[in-house]
């Protein structure tokens, strides 16, 4: 599938629904993306079925404070950078590029490398929601090493990380992406076209683009979104209501969230227990389900 | 005694007021020349409540002038478009998001300039001065009057947009230049394209600052004059020649606070009902609570501080379906005089509903008589209901808040809503937006990423609230009245503690001789 410019903008509205707010405003993202098809290059969005099982797919995202994105806008060419560093590592070169998550510039930056580059970008991503750690993805979930990583600024800076597990290539990229001036690009997670398959959220790019789509339809027509969403997203409403007393709180690297006052504390945010889990698989269940539809 | 002027596109209205009561109000259409308008309205307004100019000594001037001058691409100059940090920003140039034909205006004099610095100030690269020289060899080649310039993370640190002004100052010394650091908080697109529209303003704000000060001259009003910005503060008219963006969008915040001042309350929330919507924000301590999500002003993207409004299908010509239990959202808006029941048409609207309950009488009355007294009840009970959800939507808190009425659809409250403590409908409201105007106080803002490192949070935030202060002060607030009235501390997501972005606003009343 090629992208559109319509599809576009309901990708990116999509996408910051699906993200809950993660990820940062997809307004730079789609514009970078925009800047491609202006320029008469195309996004070509490939199923992750249709993937050959040897093929290598190289997923790049940005990582970083969305806050420090708005203002240093990226050269565009940071994640193309990673990707090609990677490949030089690697000794291969990569069948195609994936999101990492769904959600702000993160659903986008990969359609730049991919319209850059010539590579189709899999309908697929490691979350299906915006998540703070790179860690968190389901691919690491289910065991595929997130290193060796390629991590670059947009003065031409890369660094290559080889660590010993997930989440010490988090917390050492991290560390290098802010001397990068708090946002970087990364690729990681290379890996074959059966792993995708077997590790991803799959179809959530397509999923966004219907979701963008819904939500448009039902401003043009002045209906109610939510209903809208809710007759497009069987079963996922769980409960509606609104925040009574909001609050920033610092808790330690994640985004500034909101807080119930009952006493909430600033503590290290825990690894996603096994309660948090089974509510995610519950959540891929029902985007297969709408999938379905 | 002050006057308060809203220069809209339609009317200028006049307010004169003796401390917070209105003595007078009136309106006069708007003309080209907006002085004469001006001088229209003064002239009523004077003549109706018999003060004399000199007891005049302050006049506050709300203006769409320069959002219209956008709008309608006309009166703009030509800008060079300068900006600092490459490569990074290179993916998307100045004006890229751009309606086609306002860039075109505007001449798409860009150009990208080697160095910068960090959001902790620190430097990337030096700025390349014999670029900076060489693009000033260029504005004089085409013959330029206009430049912005814009560096990535310049509210941290202004010095390479000084330093790069002060080198094309040197070559183009009669050149306007729009330093965004000057003019926008965070947020590169956004605050360049303030920054560039500022540029192209640097003609027309000039001419219309004196052109308000001719008006005044031609009634021998000598009290000092103001214009408001868009978060419902003052400025000096040599502040507006030199920022007229910042007058931008100062409409619904001069109309939101002077239905405040009507209504005698600082905390409430305001529903203004037109004929197809209602627009409901709130008030804090006397200002709208401020919009976090961007502002487009003639099709660009900007990121104001703009009064939070949410805009819900509630009007008078909002159309009643299902015996009353479905209102809007859509309306028969500006056709109302024909198509609603009351005015003869075959469209059941909510201005119907409240005619064929009792409680106005427009129109023709007969004929709303056929609808039942069920479907009466039940569409009054719907009205309520979104007006009650969309005032709870935008409360902060579940404390209830006095609501203040205004707008013509205001007939359609006739009982109190649940979410409010009381319901007020103030006097005067037609003329809400030039008593905002007049009753303005200055304020000064500051909206910066601080580092925490090697400091504390006291300090930061002391120094943070002193410059707020002490930009207040600049803008003309009276010593001794200034108050920090707004404090936001935003921690940097997914970086470790010594990042936090600051935004402190300060308000002081103004300084009148």
């Amino acid at each position: 599938m090629k992208l559109t410019s319509e599809q576009l903008i309901d990708l990116s509205v999509g996408a910051a629904f699906l993200g809950t707010g993660g990820g940062g405003d997809p307004y730079v993202g789609r514009l970078m993306v925009q800047q491609c098809l202006d320029e008469g290059l195309s996004v070509e969005i490939v199923s992750p079925e249709d993937l050959d099982d040897d093929m290598l797919v190289i997923p790049t995202a940005m990582m970083g404070a969305p806050t420090v994105l708005v203002e240093k806008i990226p050269s565009g060419e940071e994640a193309i950078f990673s990707l090609q560093r990677l490949e030089r590592h690697l000794g291969r070169k990569a069948g195609a590029t994936m999101p990492i998550e769904i959600g702000g510039i993160n659903s986008t930056i990969p359609l730049v490398v991919g319209a850059r580059l010539g590579l189709p970008v899999v309908d697929a991503d490691g979350m299906g929601r915006a998540f703070p750690f790179l860690e968190m993805e389901t691919f690491g979930v289910y065991g595929v090493p997130g290193s060796p990583l390629a991590v670059s600024d947009e003065d031409g800076d890369c660094a290559l990380i080889e660590a010993i597990d997930n989440r010490q290539m988090e917390w050492l990229a991290r560390a290098v992406a802010i001397r990068m001036g708090g946002s970087a690009y990364i690729a990681e997670y290379a890996m074959s076209g059966a792993d995708v398959k077997r590790t991803a959220v799959p179809n959530t790019l397509t999923l966004a683009i219907r979701i963008g789509e819904v939500l448009r339809r039902a401003r043009q027509s002045h209906e109610n979104p939510i209903e809208a969403l809710i007759g497009f997203l069987p079963n996922t409403l769980i409960a509606m209501g609104g925040s009574s007393s909001p609050a920033r709180s610092w808790m330690c690297c994640a985004r500034p969230r909101p807080v119930l006052r009952s006493g909430a504390s600033g503590s290290r945010a825990s690894p996603p227990s096994r309660r948090r889990w089974k509510s995610r698989s519950r959540t891929r269940t029902s985007l297969r389900a709408s999938m379905e539809r | 005694m002050r006057i308060g002027i809203d220069v809209g596109g339609t009317n200028t209205d006049a307010a004169l007021m003796d401390g917070p009561v209105v003595l007078g109000a009136c309106k006069s259409p708007t003309t080209s020349d907006v002085s004469s308008g001006i001088v229209a309205v003064l002239k009523q307004v004077l003549a109706m409540t018999g003060v004399p100019a000199s007891a005049i000594r302050a006049v506050m001037i709300g203006t769409t002038h320069f959002t219209n001058a956008v709008v309608e691409r006309k009166r703009l100059l030509e800008v060079a478009a300068v900006r600092l940090r490459l490569p990074a920003t290179k993916a998307l140039p100045p004006m890229t998001d751009w309606p086609r034909d306002l860039a075109d205006t505007l001449g798409r004099h860009t150009f990208m300039v080697h160095g910068g610095n960090e959001f902790d100030g620190r430097q990337i690269a030096p700025l390349d001065e014999a670029e900076i020289v060489r693009i000033a060899g260029e504005i004089r080649r085409r013959g330029l009057r206009a430049a912005s310039i814009t560096s990535v993370f310049s509210p941290v640190t202004p010095d390479m947009e000084l330093r790069a002004a002060e080198i094309l100052r040197d070559i183009v010394p009669d050149l306007s230049i729009s330093l965004s650091h000057e003019i926008g908080r965070v947020g590169f697109l956004e605050r360049e394209n303030a920054s560039v529209m500022n540029a192209s303003l640097a003609d027309l704000s000039r001419k219309v600052v004196s052109s308000f000060r001719n008006a005044l001259k031609e009634l021998s009003i000598h009290a000092p004059f103001y214009i408001s910005q868009n978060d419902g503060t003052l400025m000096v008219p040599d502040y507006v020649e030199r920022y007229p963006v910042l007058t931008f969008a100062s409409g619904p915040t001069n109309s939101m606070r002077g239905a405040a001042t009507l209504a005698g309350e600082k905390d409430a929330m305001v529903i203004d009902i037109g004929g197809t919507t209602s627009d409901v924000g709130m008030l804090m301590n006397g200002f709208p609570r401020e919009s976090a999500v961007a502002v487009d002003i003639g099709g660009v993207r900007t990121n104001f501080r703009m009064p939070d409004v949410l805009a819900v299908g509630l009007g008078g010509g909002s159309i009643v379906r299902d015996e009353g239990d479905r209102i809007g959202p859509d309306s028969v808006g500006y056709e109302i005089t024909s198509r609603s029941l009351v005015f003869g048409g075959d469209t059941m609207t909510a201005t119907d509903i409240v005619v064929a309950a009792g409680l106005e009488d427009i129109g023709d009355r007969s004929r709303v008589a056929h609808i039942p007294a069920r479907t009466i009840e039940k569409a009054l009970d719907t009205i309520h209901k979104l007006a009650d959800s969309a005032v709870d939507r935008m409360k902060t808190s579940a404390d209830p808040l006095p609501v203040i009425l205004v707008g013509g659809g205001s007939i359609l409250i006739s009982r109190d809503l649940p979410s409010a403590s009381k319901v007020i409908r103030p006097e005067n409201a037609p003329v809400a937006n030039a008593i905002g105007a007049a009753i303005a106080q200055v304020g000064g803002e500051i909206d910066r990423i601080f580092s925490l490192e090697g400091t504390s949070r006291d300090i930061v935030l002391g120094g943070a609230k002193d410059e707020a202060s002490e930009r207040a002060l600049k803008a003309g607030a009276q010593e001794g009245t200034v108050k920090v009235i707004d404090i936001e501390e935003v921690p940097l997501a997914y970086l470790p503690g010594s990042a936090t972005r600051i935004r402190v606003k300060a308000v002081g009343d103004l300084a009148v001789k």
